[in-house]
């Protein structure tokens, strides 16, 4: 039997027959064997090491505090996240499959566009995590400053959102940019975990947002979050069919909150959890406007569809999961 | 209720402005930074630790049907981070992954003798799948706009969705010849 380890979204789990239902973030997964395992961190602590290296305007002392902030951000939610303890400077850069976890700033040109990005190092066996580095790019100017700098990169900012990632979240899609001139740009985001960059000198990313929290949630649930708080499920389908990688939101009237969610599987079904009890609006929508590898590695999405809502509010009852709903769509 | 939530929706989103990991391109942008980009399929993809064994990359070799912009011959190596050597697997999200027999347009940076490499990442990976009633390879655009034009990218706008690859190749080399 051929072993085949790759980064799979969770729908591969579905995909290949998971009696277990699976919320409808995106998270990592590696396939050993037959079966994808979460790729996610079981130990109670996660040692790390800061590359001994700055750039001009962040020293390596500055890159160990905003690299704590940022832990600190995803530690505070209300999750059974793993803590997080920083061992101290090395030499080594990132990307050193020492067996270190590592943090750092690296010079990648060949990496033009990636501000930053989270690298695993996986047993291909087990789908173990061996070591999970982090490093950004020295190929733009970055920024520690409180309240942001225009012209440079927010580093507090990228790693909350890479760290989310070293967390097993994969990408949101609560975001929408827009074509100005001869460039792209992010005009609206619902997620830290949306993978575009938003303008340099922001410095909203420092800050989970409901969709974040809801995915981690799911890989690192908290006793109490998982009674206090429901979700809503249904079946997104076209013509009878069920649909794969359908982006579906769920919309709090009441609160305003935003959670995002996919169809992960051929059945075209999805749970979206992590919600606070109440009614909700859902909408179908196809991900006709992003980069679907970053999304979803081995499988290409269904978009022959329009937006499409709900036929009825959902209401998310407290400590469990709405009745099925089905959303029907129909071909551009 | 339709337009009610759409509203909502913006207005929520815009009071929440964010995103991160990679700087966007546009479409023209995508075709001008590439040094070559080529429509086939793949013939092969080997991973390898780097010379100094920190890392592992993919070489992809890609067997041409046609190139948009700077032939390289009947095929084509190019590579990408991450890939499995042995009990080892490297994987960095968001990366595209590639298996023998995709068909793929691929838009390339770098140039000879360097192996090149897709401009931003999955930015300049687009594959073509066949329309299951004709046959007819499609590929799905990204969203383009004229040169100096403004345009908001909606998902589900009925104006855009998968077109044909010769519509696609026509587009690219609009832009390749600075038609747009």
């Amino acid at each position: 039997m051929s072993r085949r380890p790759l980064v799979l979204a969770l729908a591969a789990m579905l995909a290949l027959g998971s009696p277990s239902p699976a919320a409808a973030y995106l998270k990592f997964g590696a396939r050993v064997g037959e079966t994808v395992v979460d790729v996610k961190w079981t130990a109670a602590s996660l040692p790390y090491f800061i590359t001994e290296r700055g750039v001009p305007g962040v020293d390596a002392f500055q890159f160990r505090d905003v690299v704590a902030r940022a832990f600190a951000t995803w530690t505070a939610a209300e999750a059974e996240t793993p803590s997080f303890a920083f061992q101290g400077f090395t030499v080594a850069a990132p990307l050193s499959s020492d067996g270190r976890s590592t943090l750092g700033f690296l010079d990648r040109p060949d990496l033009d566009r990636v501000l930053g990005a989270t690298v695993f190092l996986l047993d291909g066996n087990t789908g173990a995590i061996l070591e999970s580095d982090i490093f950004f790019n020295t190929r733009f100017t970055w920024s520690v400053a409180p309240g942001g700098e225009p012209g440079r990169v927010d580093l507090e900012s990228v790693a909350t959102h890479e760290i989310g990632h070293l967390l097993g979240l994969g990408h949101s899609a609560l975001g929408e940019t827009e074509v100005v001139g001869d460039g792209r740009r992010v005009i609206a985001s619902g997620a830290v975990m949306f993978p575009i960059a938003f303008s340099a000198g922001s410095i909203s990313d420092r800050v989970l947002q409901p969709d974040d929290v809801a995915g981690l949630l799911q890989l690192y649930p908290a006793p109490g979050a998982v009674t206090r708080l429901g979700g809503v499920r249904g079946r997104v389908t076209r013509a009878g069919r069920g649909l794969f990688g359908v982006h579906v939101a769920a919309f709090n009237p009441t609160t305003g909150v935003i959670i995002g969610g996919f169809t992960l599987g051929d059945d075209g079904e999805f749970v979206i959890a992590g919600l606070e009890p109440g009614p909700y609006i859902l909408r179908a929508e196809p991900l006709d406007d992003a980069d679907v590898e970053g999304f979803f590695s081995e499988r290409t999405v269904d978009i022959d569809f329009g937006v499409t809502y709900a036929p009825r509010l959902v209401v998310a009852p407290a400590g469990g999961t709405s009745a099925p709903v089905e959303i029907q769509v129909r071909p551009r | 209720m339709q337009v009610l939530l759409t509203a909502c929706l913006l207005v929520v989103a815009a009071a929440h402005l964010t995103a991160t990991t990679y700087l966007p391109a546009s479409f023209n942008q995508i075709v001008a930074e590439s040094s070559t980009i080529v429509y086939g399929r793949v013939a092969g993809v080997r991973a390898a630790w780097s010379d100094d064994r920190r890392t592992i990359d993919s070489f992809v070799t890609v067997q041409a049907v046609d190139y948009l912009k700077g032939a390289r011959g009947a095929t084509l190596l190019f590579r990408v981070p991450g890939g499995q050597v042995g009990d080892r697997v490297m994987v960095i999200p968001g990366v595209p992954s590639f298996r023998e027999g995709d068909l793929v347009v691929v838009f390339l940076k770098g140039a000879t003798p360097a192996i090149p490499h897709p401009v931003g990442l999955a930015q300049g990976v687009f594959r073509v799948i066949p329309d299951p009633r004709s046959g007819t390879p499609l590929v799905v655009p990204p969203p383009i706009v004229a040169r100096g034009g403004t345009a908001r990218i909606g998902r589900g706008d009925p104006a855009r969705g998968p077109v044909p690859f010769t519509a696609f190749a026509a587009e690219v080399r609009g832009f390749v010849e600075g038609a747009r």
